[in-house]
């Protein structure tokens, strides 16, 4: 830790047994490095959590978004991590994992230098992954933040960060931590934020994601209930602003961008379509209630394709994505298990992507991703005629 | 002695036109209040509707997880029945109080009677109906469960989860009403001890390779979960 009061750069790494000091060294090396005129200070975030700002941490040490499906209020560090660099009168506070980062990315360069040298408040930290990777982001998160926000933010669910002097103070100064604790800090819910006020965003690749290969959930419905979860919480909150924003820009982006290209791997997609396959058979019911019939129609056409060469639609999948938002909203059913509901669709889109994305390469399977959120855009209109009059399409 | 038995016929027709003259006020007192309480409860009926539908309660009911609402023939909404159930509610309340004007010592004891047992009525039908809900409920999630674990029995699976639910709610209100006594709680322990043997016996008997089967994929699956093809996909 630095003296109080004498940096200009503060870093947070949760503090993990074992694993936080040489990632604290790497980033103290690094920083001096790039900023040898500049104070730094790393900050190890022990997860105690002022009581204004929620309950106790949860035992144990800090997951990271990527493998938990999003980073919970409680589990966050962020209110730590803010409050230090207040304390500290730093220009740039940063958040990293304690995981181990790519060595030859440069990575610490790409994450604070925005912010530093380029005067961007926000930085969202986005990772070199396979075609394979990421399929929520890529199906569900990335499409809809971009059609919502009009942002071009190719990951948003990142556990690092970078955030200017002036949006920490704002951050800090947030109802929502006294009065959402549960979901205050959460990665969706500090992108939403920054996204719908005006503040300077970028992205920066920061080479491949840290630590091991993110974890094969345990119940994929679960951590995809809680993820959609969420965005759909946060779609509620700031339904004004979203709603007067028509199609996207990128935003800028610093660091190699790049889609690692796949080892071979051989996909079998027959479970996926399986799974489809049932919960078609046995949720039909249930989708009723929040799908319109020529949606469910659709899906009746298309749970009869072999797996082989199965397929969604792009608007047909954007659509179920847009609806299951509204009947979040209009708590069509009980939201998890709306919510829960929804993971054969989500499969059935994964079978369909990744049969399309099979015999493409990164920059191709990148293209293919761009068509799916330019037809999430394109559809957005649906979204708004149903958020603003849900009876009108109701079965 | 002829004398003697028209004197007698004629007391006893005393005693009866009395006997009767003394109920007319009770009669009429009783259609008076059967016809008030039909012109309330039609009046309650008109009312409930109106106020139901004005809130969409087939809706609320539907989103409480009931039957869809278009699966209710147009006499038997969710409104139709509240309101015809407050009609008849209120009939009855009439037709008990109508039996209080007679003065008689056992139709003012039936009508208490009738007025205790009624906070038990509403109980019972309170627990019946939130059994309802909580069987809706539980049978939606075990369905999803099942799905999104791609058990090819999942509705067979939810039915039955339903069904044991709403049994158990039955046996609470029936034992709430003190109907059946112990016979109720003993026919509800056959049945539900029956369901579980049941299907423990079909799962022991019928799906032993298929649980060793799945327990030894999971096993496996923890140990080296890139063997799976579809693993390659990676969710988060």
């Amino acid at each position: 830790m630095g003296p109080e009061g004498g940096g200009a750069i503060v870093v947070g790494i949760p503090a993990v047994p074992g694993g936080a000091a040489a990632i604290a060294e790497q980033v103290t090396a690094d920083l001096k490095r790039l900023y040898p005129t500049r104070g730094a200070t790393v900050v190890l975030l022990d997860g105690e959590r002022p009581a204004s700002a929620g309950p106790a941490a949860a035992e144990g040490p800090p997951r990271s978004a990527l493998a938990a499906g999003g980073i919970a209020g409680p589990e966050s560090r962020l209110p730590d991590l803010l409050r230090a660099a207040q304390r500290l009168g730093a220009s740039l506070c940063a958040l990293v994992t304690a995981e181990r980062h790519d060595e030859g990315a440069d990575w610490v360069r790409w994450l604070v230098s925005p912010v530093l040298d380029e005067g961007f408040d926000y930085v969202c930290p986005s990772y070199l992954r396979g075609k394979y990777d990421g399929a929520i982001n890529n199906g569900i998160v990335y499409p809809l933040t971009r059609a919502l926000f009009g942002k071009r933010l190719r990951q948003p669910l990142g556990a690092e960060l970078a955030v200017s002097r002036k949006l920490a103070e704002v951050l800090l100064r947030d109802e929502e931590w006294k009065t959402d604790p549960v979901h205050a800090g959460a990665d969706i819910w500090l992108v939403t934020k920054v996204l719908s006020r005006e503040f300077r965003i970028c992205q920066s690749f920061l080479g491949r994601l840290p630590g091991p290969a993110a974890d094969r959930p345990a119940d994929l419905s679960e951590v995809l209930s809680r993820i959609a979860g969420l965005l759909f919480r946060e779609m509620e909150r700031h339904a004004p602003l979203w709603q007067r924003i028509a199609g996207s820009e990128p935003v800028p982006t610093f660091g190699e961008v790049r889609v690692l290209e796949d080892e071979g791997q051989r996909i079998d997609v027959a479970r996926m379509v399986g799974a489809f396959e049932l919960g078609h058979q046995d949720l039909r019911d249930l989708w009723s209630e929040v799908l319109p019939p020529a949606t469910l129609l659709a899906l009746g056409h298309a749970s009869r394709q072999p797996a082989t060469a199965f397929r969604l639609d792009d608007a047909l999948w954007a659509r179920i994505v847009f609806d299951f938002a509204v009947g979040y909203h209009v708590r069509s059913m009980e939201r998890t298990q709306l919510l829960k509901s929804m993971t054969p669709l989500y499969l059935g889109w994964v079978a369909g992507f990744v049969n399309e994305v099979r015999g493409l390469d990164g920059a191709g399977a990148e293209a293919r991703l761009d068509r799916l959120c330019t037809t999430f855009e394109r559809e957005k209109p649906y979204l708004i005629s149903r958020w603003r009059w849900p009876d009108r399409f109701r079965p | 002695m002829w004398e003697q038995v028209k004197e007698s016929f004629f007391q006893s027709l005393g005693r009866i036109a009395a006997a009767a003259a003394g109920l007319v006020p009770g009669v009429v007192a009783m259609v008076l209040v059967l016809i008030v309480s039909l012109l309330l409860a039609a009046l309650v009926r008109l009312m409930t509707r109106r106020l139901l539908t004005g809130i969409g309660f087939d809706r609320l009911v539907h989103r409480w997880g009931f039957t869809a609402a278009d699966e209710w023939p147009p006499s038997r909404t969710p409104t139709a029945v509240a309101a015809r159930l407050g009609f008849w509610l209120l009939l009855l309340l009439g037709a008990v109080v109508g039996l209080t004007g007679f003065d008689a010592a056992l139709a003012r004891a039936l009508a208490l009677r009738l007025l205790e047992f009624l906070p038990q009525v509403v109980a019972a039908v309170a627990i019946f109906v939130a059994g309802l809900m909580a069987a809706r409920f539980l049978e939606r999630n075990a369905r999803i469960g099942a799905v999104n674990m791609q058990l090819r029995s999942a509705r067979a699976l939810s039915l039955t989860v339903k069904w044991l639910v709403i049994l158990l709610a039955s046996a609470m209100a029936l034992n709430h009403l003190g109907i059946g006594g112990s016979i109720v709680a003993i026919s509800f322990g056959i049945v539900f001890g029956g369901v579980v043997l049941a299907a423990a016996l079909a799962v022991g008997l019928g799906a032993r390779d298929s649980v060793a089967r799945a327990l030894e994929r999971k096993r496996e699956g923890e140990g080296a979960p890139e063997d799976k093809d579809e693993d390659a996909v990676r969710h988060l």
